[in-house]
């Protein structure tokens, strides 16, 4: 419970801040600070606050060599997120980084990263559509959902066959945490609410009987949540959402 | 130091500019570095916090709002978090090697006096200097240590109810001295 007490909120705001606070009421607070300015902003008072503290601590020597590592992870979580869309990351990302990265390595590098990409979505969609599977007659691509809302780009293919069967195919490198999990959720009647496709195994691809799916229809919303291990407790989604997206159906001839 | 503005060289993150990142790392690495050190009291992991710590500014960077606080404020507590969730999750007394913990503890200076001694410190330090000593050595050692209450109330050999009611009540107190 967040008080709602200014004295009370100031005291949990530094306690947050310094670090005092369990899991579930770190991760209640860190929720909070999303909607509620007013908290936000007294979490930011402790920090500039106390911060002289930890300034007072000096300067730790760094090894000339972490730069270059921190630099490399930061072209490959680039590339886990853009690689659903080849055509989008030669579009724009491309021509951002051409700009912006000044190293001739990297951008090599880079490059490479690209087209291993395609070549990974070639695979996955010739994969996708073999022809002992039923044909698919429904797409989803979900977008990944930071924890602000904010959509960074294709992370989750979903494709639902002919037959009803669902395959889930993460495009991003998700790791849920310890002790949790990711669930997937359809939604095709706003009065019934979101329903559960199950929980994903670890790595996330899954592929669901046909008659898990009840129903599948153009516009059909899919989300995929973070929840304790064994699955929401309450047969509704209770974490933030981290993929979402649309079904559309299928183009009829093959590729 | 030379005045640096976060502010902008965060802005500079969140629309994907690299050079941005490079200029806060340059600045700020060997202070956050400190920071986890400080806490996790290991080299390797400390490096590894600081590494994550980095991919996160990067991609949290849009979510930084200048008119709540101040950049460095921002990029030390993300640091600082992460270097917590380390510890509370390895569980501190398990996985340390003994030697090097030793050796970071013994040379590291007491941080109120430290405090005493730095540029922007002033304030702070007048403000904890008005707390009784056992309570000011709460909110340092959870600050700057990463102590957790019971840790704390073990190191000082002090019930763990009292020491939750002296954080509280420090904090009363600091937040009306630094107002």
């Amino acid at each position: 419970m967040i008080p709602s007490d200014p004295e009370g909120r100031d005291v949990l705001a530094g306690e947050y801040v310094l670090g005092l606070l369990d899991g579930a009421a770190t991760a209640e607070i860190e929720r909070a600070l999303l909607s509620d300015a007013d908290m936000a902003r007294r979490v930011a008072f402790w920090e500039e606050c106390l911060l002289p503290a930890s300034s007072a601590l000096g300067m730790a020597e760094v090894d000339p060599a972490q730069w270059a590592r921190i630099e490399q992870d930061l072209v490959t979580r680039r590339h886990a997120l853009g690689r659903t869309t080849p055509s989008a990351l030669t579009r724009s990302k491309h021509g951002i980084m051409r700009a912006a990265w000044h190293s001739p390595s990297l951008w090599r590098a880079t490059t490479g990263l690209a087209t291993a990409a395609a070549l990974i979505l070639a695979i996955l969609l010739s994969r996708m559509s073999a022809p002992v599977e039923s044909p698919t007659r429904y797409f989803a691509i979900l977008q990944s959902r930071d924890a602000l809302g904010q959509e960074s780009g294709p992370g989750w293919l979903i494709q639902v066959a002919q037959n009803g069967a669902v395959r889930s195919l993460p495009l991003a490198d998700v790791q849920p945490g310890s002790g949790r999990a990711l669930q997937l959720w359809t939604l095709w009647d706003q009065a019934r609410g979101p329903v559960s496709l199950g929980v994903l195994p670890p790595g996330g691809a899954i592929r669901l009987p046909p008659e898990r799916l009840e129903a599948i229809g153009d516009g059909q919303l899919f989300e995929i949540t973070l929840e304790p291990e064994a699955g929401s407790p309450i047969g509704r989604p209770t974490g933030r959402i981290l993929f979402i997206g649309r079904a559309k159906g299928a183009a009829s001839q093959a590729l | 130091m030379e005045p640096f503005d976060h502010a902008s060289a965060l802005e500079g993150c969140a629309r994907q500019d690299p050079a941005s990142l490079r200029r806060l790392y340059d600045r700020e690495a060997g202070f956050l570095l400190a920071v986890a050190l400080r806490i996790v009291r290991r080299r390797d992991v400390a490096v590894e916090v600081v590494h994550d710590s980095f991919l996160d500014i990067w991609e949290r960077a849009g979510s930084f709002d200048s008119s709540r606080g101040a950049g460095r404020a921002w990029i030390a507590s993300i640091v600082r978090h992460r270097a917590l969730k380390y510890i509370r999750a390895a569980g501190r007394e398990t996985d340390i090697d003994e030697a090097k913990t030793a050796e970071i503890v013994d040379t590291a200076p007491d941080p109120f006096a430290a405090l005493a001694a730095a540029q922007d410190g002033a304030r702070l330090h007048a403000c904890l200097a008005k707390l009784d000593a056992d309570r000011r050595r709460v909110i340092l050692l959870a600050y700057v240590e990463g102590l957790s209450q019971s840790e704390i109330a073990e190191r000082l050999a002090t019930p763990l109810g009292t020491v939750k009611a002296w954080v509280r009540r420090s904090l009363i107190a600091l937040k009306d001295c630094l107002s």
